[in-house]
């Protein structure tokens, strides 16, 4: 008689769980709709663990840093109250060229619908309490979920300028790709000469407008935006600021520093996907 | 002489009451239990332990969301740390369960680096069997190796479904640096991971 040997416990379920993890993925692969609800499924209960950890962190950091800088407080305070100074005559400054502006776009009959559409938007504040599980991708976890208002392909930003847009939500947290990932395209133009391109993400902090016509003028230090192109992100929000130019075959290429400084990203700004769709639809 | 008599009465009855004492412990109670049927108690301690486990994977994975840039695989550290203590069973379960949250952390496919985790960590569980592993050599050899593999196989998994990482150079010195980080923090997580847990090689 011939003895079968019957595979054990410890071989068994390393390869069920390892052939689960492969249909885990070719489902994700095929249908990357319903993996990103699954995937803010299991974000869910992970997030308020991490905002608490995130809120602990930066209290104690913010803590340590109040400590480091307690000797320069009176000169800190001093130039504080003159930028304050400076600031409010700017206010006022702006506030009458606006008025004057205003006057000129009525004498000239010019409708003001993406300014009246932008100001009854909604940018829904929100902070970062998490970054990348891995070293390889460029995003982090924000404290706002659908159940704030926030969707897939929403814009974030900070007041320096275009962060990225959301990814994944989940009810309570959403996962933003950084425009410093390679997978995140944005249309943008040269402010100066009005020259189009796609800014992505080099990894090391900085990005590269690509498809850049090789008559296109542009500098170093000239400033990019959003060109509004595709869809995702509105015109005009500001990227960076070119750092050197090459020609790659019959293109032109520019490295682009952000001027957001992602390293200290803490808290951004999410834009409502309803102002974009109804500028679309316009 | 009635003294050395009583003496070894009393041993005697010592060392049947001891012998009573460990029969009780290594039988399970089956006093209210049909004919042939062995209830299969979990001790107090293991529950314990598997607790405190469950508590420093999930620390592991929010502390690696906490750390900006090119950061160590933690989670790929609980998991040899399971294969080495627990076996590859173990090490299948933590890498699957951890590497599921890892991935709907980040920007990867669903099932990526739970694939590569319990892949490497049933590998590790399997092959680090026979060795002594509270040799500090051992341990770095180990995380650097399968850190290694683990990352390569990551990009391989990220080729192969066309979900490539960012950045079109420099993939190998990210995989170096992770390797290293692991490497370094080893034989420190490994140690205090032990101390929570109380798993023995």
């Amino acid at each position: 008689m011939r003895s079968q040997a019957r595979p054990s416990r410890e071989v068994i379920v390393p390869v069920a769980l390892a052939l689960s993890c492969l249909v885990t993925i070719t489902l994700s692969y095929r249908h990357e709709n319903s993996a990103g609800h699954a995937a803010g499924l299991m974000l869910t209960p992970l997030s308020p663990l991490e905002r608490a950890t995130s809120s602990v962190s930066r209290h104690t950091t913010d803590w340590i840093h109040g400590l480091i800088s307690l000797g320069r407080f009176p000169r800190e305070s001093r130039e504080l109250r003159q930028e304050i100074a400076n600031l409010g005559a700017e206010v006022e400054r702006s506030r009458q060229l606006e008025r004057e502006v205003a006057e000129l776009r009525e004498l000239l009959g010019f409708t003001e619908r993406f300014q009246s559409r932008r100001s009854l938007s909604r940018a829904l504040g929100a902070e970062v309490i998490g970054r990348d599980s891995s070293s390889w991708y460029r995003t982090v976890l924000i404290d706002k979920g659908h159940a704030h208002g926030t969707r897939v392909d929403s814009p974030v930003l900070t007041h320096e300028g275009l962060v990225g847009r959301v990814t994944r939500t989940s009810r309570s947290s959403s996962q933003v790709m950084l425009i410093l990932d390679e997978q995140s395209g944005v249309g943008a133009l040269v402010e100066r000469s009005r020259a189009v391109g796609v800014v992505r993400g080099m990894g090391k902090g900085l990005c590269e407008m690509a498809y850049l016509s090789p008559r296109a003028d542009i500098k170093v230090d000239d400033s990019i935006v959003s060109s509004g192109l595709g869809g995702v992100y509105p015109k005009g929000l500001r990227i960076g600021k070119i750092t050197s130019v090459t020609r790659d075959g019959y293109m032109q290429k520019a490295t682009v520093e952000p001027w957001v400084d992602f390293s200290r990203l803490e808290k951004v700004l999410v834009l409502e996907q309803k102002r974009r769709n109804e500028e679309i639809g316009e | 002489m009635i003294v050395r008599k009583r003496q070894t009465r009393w041993r005697r009855r010592a060392r049947r009451l001891r012998g009573l004492r460990m029969q009780n412990l290594r039988r399970p109670r089956q006093m209210d239990m049909p004919l042939g049927e062995v209830r299969r108690t979990v001790p107090q301690s293991t529950i314990r332990s598997h607790a405190v486990w469950f508590l420093i994977v999930l620390g592991l994975l929010i502390a690696q969301a906490m750390i900006k840039g090119v950061k160590p695989d933690l989670v790929l550290l609980a998991v040899l740390f399971a294969a080495m203590h627990r076996g590859p069973c173990s090490a299948a379960i933590t890498g699957f369960v951890a590497g599921m949250f890892q991935d709907a952390h980040s920007a990867s496919l669903l099932g990526t680096h739970a694939f590569c985790a319990v892949v490497v960590g049933s590998v590790t569980g399997f092959l680090t069997h026979h060795f002594y592993r509270e040799r500090i050599a051992f341990q770095f050899i180990t995380a650097f190796v399968a850190t290694i593999f683990a990352q390569l196989m990551f990009l391989g998994l990220g080729w192969i479904t066309q979900h490539h990482p960012p950045g079109n150079n420099g993939h190998m010195a990210i995989v170096a640096r992770v390797a290293l980080w692991n490497t370094v923090l080893a034989p420190l997580l490994f140690a205090a991971m032990r101390r929570l847990t109380g798993w023995k090689t």
